[in-house]
Parts: structure tokens; sequence; C-alpha cells
């Protein structure tokens, strides 16, 4: 069953230009540039329930305008949009009341208050009832391991335990989706991790569906079952992550190690050479030739480790940018 | 649709105890505040003073009930203080920053949440205990009943006086929809504010006409008093409980228009 249905989603916001100067903004007093830009062009997709779906994309390309119009904050130009059967558009309350949205760089809680409080106002904005609240309060925050915080100002805490604080108010009333904009922005590593752990929990017990848009890798690599690529406003990619690989002409890495040195010019024969320390090599070969590359290296040098890989999720994203002809 | 208002009406009891709770937070704060609008308090009080003193009359009204002008416009400031002002203040930042967009996806009204998020508690409470106290001096110097029907009709026409408030107030801040920054409308909110200082009655009386239908400033602290001493026309009263409503219907279909064509900002 399809929760999000999208077809032919397009958004042209207006803006003017300022040219440099201060005559320049004179003359926007009474004249201005007025121009259109399409946001989003033309973009159709599914989402079935329990997917998680990572929205890739460099900077500008439309992934927070879709999801604000997959939210109802934003009114599509053109196209529909189906999400868990409501017009997000139309903002019902029955409808607000079964997603949740977290942005990574817009807050919810106040900050002056212990986050307990910010989520009291949470139960009666979605109506949640007492036990119910009490019982998913204690859960999600023994899950995050914030429990001790809750008394405490939300402006006194750190990043990451804020962010867990934005999730727990983005769950109290039990949503169907979430959408997670940047939700690991900032956050140092623990703290990624933590929150990418307790998701990977959350989808596998509560059923949920995700769409999160994230510029680190290893996020969308640890939750995502499948990946939407969207550039200058266009889908240019739609699959799981293995075929994102795949389909950029099946390359895998072979990562070497060795006690003899290993010089680049010999490696350079197997394969493209990614990198190398004297005594660690990684090398990138088409995928086909993977296998006959290791025995011939086996053979060649003396090998004390060896392992194949899939490249990283950056690279297979670099190339399909490069394809597109989109890089800067 | 009362089960709607219910629910707002037990939100916005939370929103008031969260602010108080959000401003005890700073004590010294308070401490200040309370101190500067005593300081304010005196001033008015003294200006109220010289004018009961001086005994003229002004516009025909005695001077011992221009204390129930002035103590009722005391305290529709508590209210435009408490309810309005820093929500006016704060609300085309949420704009151009985009936090009205977390506003958008909660399922509350998004104008209740975005233009009553706010509200000033302890600050205000010298203005209560002062105001009342005005009212309650001027009412029995002007020899007025203290009935049912006279407390009625001054709460009646105070509740309207304070919706008419929340629309003329709300209703400019639409323009941050389309014009992002409004902060140069601050400026004249304060000065309409001041226009109900005294009884609208001692205005022009085009301006008195203006005030009181084409923007009907003058509804929100004069009609409950001029009501309790029979100084309302049945037109004037009839307009005076027709217009904060006709003005509030206004104001939520003007809302309506503006949020559909909201663009979002803060990226």
């Amino acid at each position: 069953m399809n929760v999000i249905e999208v077809e032919g989603l397009s958004k042209t916001f207006k803006f003017y230009r300022k040219p440099q100067g201060l005559s320049a903004s004179f003359k926007n007093l009474w004249q201005r540039q007025v121009e259109f830009k399409e946001a989003v062009k033309n973009v159709s997709f599914n989402i079935e329930r329990g997917q998680v779906v990572a929205f890739l994309g460099t900077n500008g390309a439309g992934k927070t305008t879709t999801m604000k119009m997959l939210s109802g904050i934003l009114h599509p130009t053109t196209g529909k949009v189906r999400v868990l059967g409501h017009t997000p558009s139309d903002r019902e309350d029955q409808f607000k009341k079964r997603f949740s949205i977290l942005m990574g760089q817009k807050h919810q809680l106040w900050p002056d208050l212990p986050a307990i409080d910010s989520f009291a106002l949470c139960q009666r904005i979605y109506e949640i009832p007492t036990p119910l609240f009490r019982q998913r309060l204690t859960r999600l925050s023994e899950v995050l391991g914030v429990s001790h915080l809750l008394d405490i100002q939300v402006r006194r805490l750190s990043l990451g335990e804020r962010m867990k604080m934005e999730l727990i108010a983005a769950l109290l009333h039990g949503p169907e989706l979430l959408f997670l904009d940047e939700p690991t922005i900032g956050l140092d590593f623990l703290s990624q991790r933590a929150v990418m752990r307790f998701l990977q929990q959350l989808v596998k017990e509560d059923n949920l569906t995700i769409l999160l848009t994230s510029h680190n890798m290893a996020d969308i690599s640890a939750l995502c079952e499948r990946v939407l690529v969207i550039q200058n406003g266009q889908l240019i990619f739609d699959d799981c992550i293995a075929n994102l690989q795949d389909s950029l002409g099946g390359l895998r890495r072979i990562h070497i190690e060795s006690e003899s040195a290993l010089r680049s010019e010999l490696l350079s024969r197997y394969g493209k050479v990614i990198s190398n320390d004297i005594h660690r090599a990684e090398l990138e070969v088409n995928d086909g030739v993977a296998n006959e590359v290791l025995q011939q290296l086996l053979k060649d040098i003396m090998v004390k480790d060896v392992r194949i890989t899939a490249p990283p999720l950056e690279d297979s994203l670099e190339r399909l940018y490069q394809r597109q002809g989109q890089v800067a | 649709m009362w089960q709607q208002c219910w629910k707002h009406f037990k939100i916005y009891a939370l929103l008031i105890k969260l602010n108080a709770m959000r401003q005890l937070e700073y004590r010294v704060n308070i401490i200040l505040g309370l101190l500067v609008e005593i300081g304010y308090l005196g001033i008015k009080l003294l200006y109220a003073y010289i004018i009961h003193d001086t005994g003229v009359h002004i516009s025909g009204f005695a001077p011992q009930s221009l204390y129930l002008f002035i103590g009722t416009f005391i305290l529709m400031t508590v209210f435009f203080v408490a309810m309005l002002q820093f929500n006016i203040m704060a609300f085309d930042r949420q704009i151009i920053e985009g936090e009205f967009d977390l506003i958008l996806t909660k399922p509350v009204s998004a104008q209740f949440l975005a233009t009553l998020k706010y509200v000033e508690t302890w600050m205000v409470i010298p203005n209560v205990i002062v105001g009342l106290g005005l009212v309650g001096y001027g009412w029995y110097a002007s020899g007025i009943a203290f009935d049912v029907l006279h407390v009625g009709l001054y709460l009646l026409y105070a509740v309207l006086g304070v919706l008419t408030m929340y629309c003329v107030f709300t209703l400019p801040l639409l323009l941050a929809f389309k014009l992002h920054n409004i902060s140069a409308f601050h400026s004249l909110v304060w000065a309409l504010w001041d226009f109900n200082n005294l009884p609208h009655r001692i205005f022009p009386s085009p301006i008195q006409i203006i005030g009181t239908v084409f923007f009907p400033i003058f509804l929100i602290t004069n009609f409950s008093p001029l009501a309790i001493m029979g100084q309302l026309s049945l037109g004037e009263m009839v307009w005076g409980a027709l217009a904060p409503i006709l003005l509030f219907l206004l104001t939520c279909w003007g809302w309506q228009r503006a949020i559909s064509t909201y663009e979002s900002g803060g990226g």
C-alpha cells in the first residue's frame, strides 16, 4: 500500500535579483527584475508503507521543497500529491495527526523550559490521552537515553541531546510517516549514530515510513533501502542503493594490505589506484573483473589482508551527477 | 466546532502557564520590568489626577467618569500587552525564517498558534490592579448601579473590545506573507493604540466615524464604559456587537487566503 503518491509534482518560486551596490538598491525601490525558479520539475514517485527512503541531492536541488509540499507546508504549482490518503495542501487536522516532520535547523521545543514542558504542549495539541503519552514518553526517552535530562532547560542541553528531545517531540503522537530533513546536521558522530540506531529500531518495531534527506552518507547507508536522487528539481534516480552503484557501471573497490611496499605504478596495471600509503592501497575495478584482478594480485603481491567492497555512496552519487553534467 | 473551541481554550490555558514559567526563569528581568511598568503607571495616574483635579468636563464627561475610561484603557492595555504585543513583534520573523513551517504542520489553527503563542504574564500585574481600581472608583463615583445588567453589559463590550483589538492588530500582520518585513507597521500599531487613551467623543466627528466604522479602533476601549453610562445609541450598541464578529470573520478569511500563498523561508 502506497503511503505517498506523487505525480507530475512541480513548484515554481518567484524571486528578484538585486545587483551589487547602493544605486541598484535605489533602482530596486521602483523596478525589480522579477524571475521565476522551477525548484521542483515534474517529479513522480510512490513510497510504500514501512519503506525508509533517502532523498538525496545537492544544496538547492529541490529536496526540502518537495518535502514541504508532501507535508502540506507549501502548495504545489502543478501536480498531484496524496499522502496517507490525504491531499497535504488541504492541511486537514486528521492528516497532520498522522505524520511528523523534523527539520534539523528548525526547532519546536521552548529553549527556556525543560523539554518535558514542551512535550506537555505536544500532548495537548495532538490530544494524546495521558496514559498513552506517559507510556510513549517513557519508552522514547529510555531508548534515546535522555530520561535524566527531561527536567533540564533545553537551551542548556548539548546539540545532540536537543535533537533527541526534538525527535521525542516529533514522535509522541505516534506518527505513521516521518519526514526527516537533515536530522543529524551539526551532531558529532556518536550522536549521529545514536539517532540512526534509534530510527532503525523504530522502523523495525513500529513499521514507520520514513523519508529522509541528509548529506551524511553514513546515515543513508545505515538506514535506507531506497534512494531518490533529485538534481535541479528533477528526479534522476529512484531505486535501491545497490542498484545506484550497479547502474553506474558496477564498480568495486579492492582494499589490499601488504607487509612489503606497494608501488602505485605496479598497482595501476590492475585498476585505478584510489589511495596508496605504502602498505595499504585501494583499487577501483569493474565489477565483472574484480575476482580475476584479485586472483592476479594474490599471485603477484605478498598480500596480508584483502577485501572487496562497493564504492562509497558519495562516489556513486558524484558519478551520477557527473553523468547528468551537473557537478561544479 | 465547540469541541475545537474547547481544545483551543485548553491549549491557550497551557500557553499562559508555559509563558509564565518561561518568564520566571529570568527573575531580574521580571523585577526590572515590573518597576518600569509601575513607573509608566505612575505617569498615567498623575495625568488622570490632573484631569480630575481641574474639575473640567471633557466632551460632556464629568471628571470622575474619565477614570472609568482610563481604567478601561489600562485593562485593555493589559490584554494588548499580554496577548498581542510580543506575537506582533515576532510575527514577521516567523515568516522570514520559516518558523511558521512547523506551525502549519500542527493539528491546531495556525492562526491561533502564530498570533497567540506568546503571552506576557507577570509584568501586566500592576496594570491589572490599577485598571480594576480605576474602573471601580470611576464606576462608584459616577453613580452607576452595580448590578447584573450593568456588569454584564460592561463585560460583554469589554470582551467584544478584546475581539476587535485582536482583529484590528492581526489583519495588518497578514501583509507579512506578502511583504515579509513589516517592522514599520509596529510603530503605526503603537500610535493607533494611544487613540484609545481618552473617550473617542473628544475627537472631531469625521475621526469618530472613521475610528468607529471603517477602522473600528474606538470600539476597543470606549464602548464598555459608554454602554454602562447609557451613552450609546441603539445603532452604536448594535454596531458595537456586530462589528467585532464581522471583523473576526474577515480576519479568518484573510488568514486563509494569506497562508494559501505562503512560500516558506529559511531553506
